[in-house]
């Protein structure tokens, strides 16, 4: 593009009502997609939760009273059996009293009342990834076995995505607002400026300028200033959020619990959504101005003459 | 090439300006238009350009219905038409090479193009020192030539000037006048609105006079006195410079067709 092309007949460099466009612009640019950058993150999240469980089942066999260990171990052995004879089990195995001790740890403290109480017995089952499991029916060879079921965590991953969704539903609406707020502010702005220069857009149409030349001017403008505000909004935006991240993981001290648990800075998924978006979302902050910009030019032009 | 027909015009709900105006220009003529000051000449004159649009009546321009031109067509039949208005307009940010450019600008003429026929021009007006001055830095002459160079460099057919010669001394009057002369022999039909009735008497086109809101059109004119301008007859030495002008704009005539030749 020759330097020509920037060359403006409006005297739009010296205007008012654009002058802190890119102030306006960055902020609301960084608002926006730190929004984006929370819908990423949760999109993250539930990526990592829901796929973990998508290949787990837990089979619980409950506790029957006066059941001795030997008994208790013979049911277990006859559950493995049947989930290893189900079409698509890779692997079965029962957790052992200190995994159990662990999981009940934050609820009953660290001495453990396995002893004491009649916790069921639970077994970790693998599947191979895209298996299908008729549960129904796995379940009724588990009752007539071994009185036991499997629990594939649907309702609990039903749940958690659920509420990620509404979460992501609202970070779009926010983005959305604040797209709109722009879009607002910068139809303002053009509208004052197209107020201000209005002798010159008069004589522009009458030495034959038509109204996509007229808009060509302005849009360029808005377009570089949207630009120059979007960028460091968007950078600011998405390096708090790798800032936050990175945060958390330093609280917790324990980088790997924390990758294989939620989200991290680290995550390879994250880093390049994160990367696309700071680059995606000033240009996108920026084409949207510019459409602003020419839908509010010309429908102002129609109005002026 | 533009016609009249019972055009009035008002402003708002004020009386009619102009009344029943009917008319025709045939392509290639040459009119001065006069009236004493607030007879309606800019109004007319805006009305020719398109500025405004007639309260009554058709105006029919380049075989257009002016009043059917939808918003698409206006700038095409626009560029057709060039433009001197009275107080120059001249864009007081861009330099005088670009003001001219401007028409040839807002038509997409290649950049190459643009920058010889502006400089052939600037340079035949006598602003080729002046190219990168800013309006307001030009004398009241030099404005009112950047003024007819930016009319003129889109090679209008229809040539239309408010005052030209208002701003400016006599022999620099003249020497515009033959520009105009110039562009008429080149095919453009114009109408110029002055007071300046040496001018008019000098150069003896027909003279289109408004009074109380008719228009009479005349060969000659009979000049009455409420409507002298302040020009005088020239003296001698003045007859001397309007002659040395007008061999100028004979001999810059080819300058000139050269320089506007490609703009369209």
């Amino acid at each position: 593009m020759s330097l020509s092309s920037f060359r403006s007949d409006l005297p739009l460099s010296s205007d008012e009502s654009t002058r802190f466009l890119p102030w306006i612009v960055g902020f609301l640019t960084f608002v926006a997609t730190l929004a984006l950058a929370g819908l990423i993150v949760l999109s993250d999240l539930s990526r990592q939760w829901t796929g973990a469980l998508e290949t787990a089942l837990t089979v619980e066999l409950p506790a029957r009273e006066r059941e001795g260990d030997a008994a208790l171990q013979d049911r277990v052995k006859a559950a493995i059996r049947v989930l290893k004879e189900t079409p698509g089990v890779v692997s079965a195995a029962p957790v052992s009293d200190a995994e159990l001790d662990a999981l009940i740890e934050p609820w009953l403290g660290a001495q453990s009342s396995l002893p004491t109480l009649p916790f069921p017995k639970l077994i970790d089952v693998t599947l191979a990834p895209g298996a299908s499991i008729d549960l129904d029916a796995l379940n009724l060879r588990l009752a007539e076995a071994v009185g036991g079921r499997a629990d594939d965590h649907g309702v609990w991953r039903a749940r958690v995505t659920g509420f990620i969704a509404v979460l992501q539903w609202v970070a779009l609406t926010v983005a959305g607002v604040v797209v709109g707020a722009a879009v607002a502010m910068i139809a303002f702005a053009t509208r004052g400026s197209l107020a201000a220069h209005a002798p010159t857009v008069e004589l522009l149409h009458l030495i034959g300028a038509k109204d996509g030349y007229i808009a060509g001017q302005f849009q360029k403008r808005v377009f570089i200033l949207a630009l120059l505000g979007a960028a460091p909004g968007a950078l600011c935006a998405t390096g708090l959020t790798v800032l936050v991240l990175r945060s958390g993981e330093m609280l917790r001290g324990d980088m790997a619990a924390l990758t294989a648990a939620g989200p991290s800075a680290a995550s390879p998924f994250l880093i390049g959504a994160l990367i696309g978006l700071t680059a995606v979302a000033p240009a996108a902050i920026a084409a949207v101005s510019m459409i602003a910009t020419r839908i509010t030019v010309f429908a102002r032009l129609r109005r002026m003459d | 090439m533009i016609r009249f027909e019972n055009v009035g015009m008002r402003y708002g709900a004020g009386p009619e300006v102009l009344r029943n105006l009917s008319f025709e220009l045939k392509p290639g003529s040459f009119h001065f238009l006069t009236g004493a000051s607030g007879a309606g000449k800019s109004t007319l004159l805006k009305l020719m350009y398109l500025a405004h649009r007639p309260t009554r009546g058709v105006i029919t321009l380049f075989d257009r219905n002016a009043a059917a031109l939808d918003r698409d067509e206006l700038p095409e039949v626009r560029r057709r038409v060039g433009v001197v208005f009275q107080e120059f307009r001249l864009l007081d940010h861009l330099s005088t090479f670009d003001n001219v450019a401007l028409p040839l600008r807002v038509n997409h003429v290649e950049e190459t193009l643009v920058k010889r026929h502006v400089s052939e021009l600037l340079n035949w007006v006598g602003l080729e020192d002046q190219q990168n001055a800013a309006p307001p830095t030009l004398s009241g002459g030099q404005k009112q030539r950047a003024a007819i160079a930016r009319a003129v460099i889109g090679r209008p057919d229809l040539l239309l000037a408010d005052e030209p010669t208002g701003n400016v001394d006599d022999a620099i009057a003249v020497r515009l006048l033959y520009l105009f002369e110039e562009l008429h022999r080149m095919g453009a039909t114009v109408v110029i609105a002055t007071h300046n009735r040496s001018l008019v008497e000098r150069f003896g086109h027909p003279v289109m006079r408004l009074r109380d809101g008719g228009l009479t059109v005349e060969d000659r004119p009979d000049w009455p006195d409420s409507e002298t301008g302040p020009a005088a007859r020239p003296g001698t030495q003045q007859k001397a410079r309007q002659a040395d002008a007008g061999g100028q704009a004979r001999t810059f005539r080819r300058s000139i067709e050269d320089a506007l030749g490609q703009s369209r």
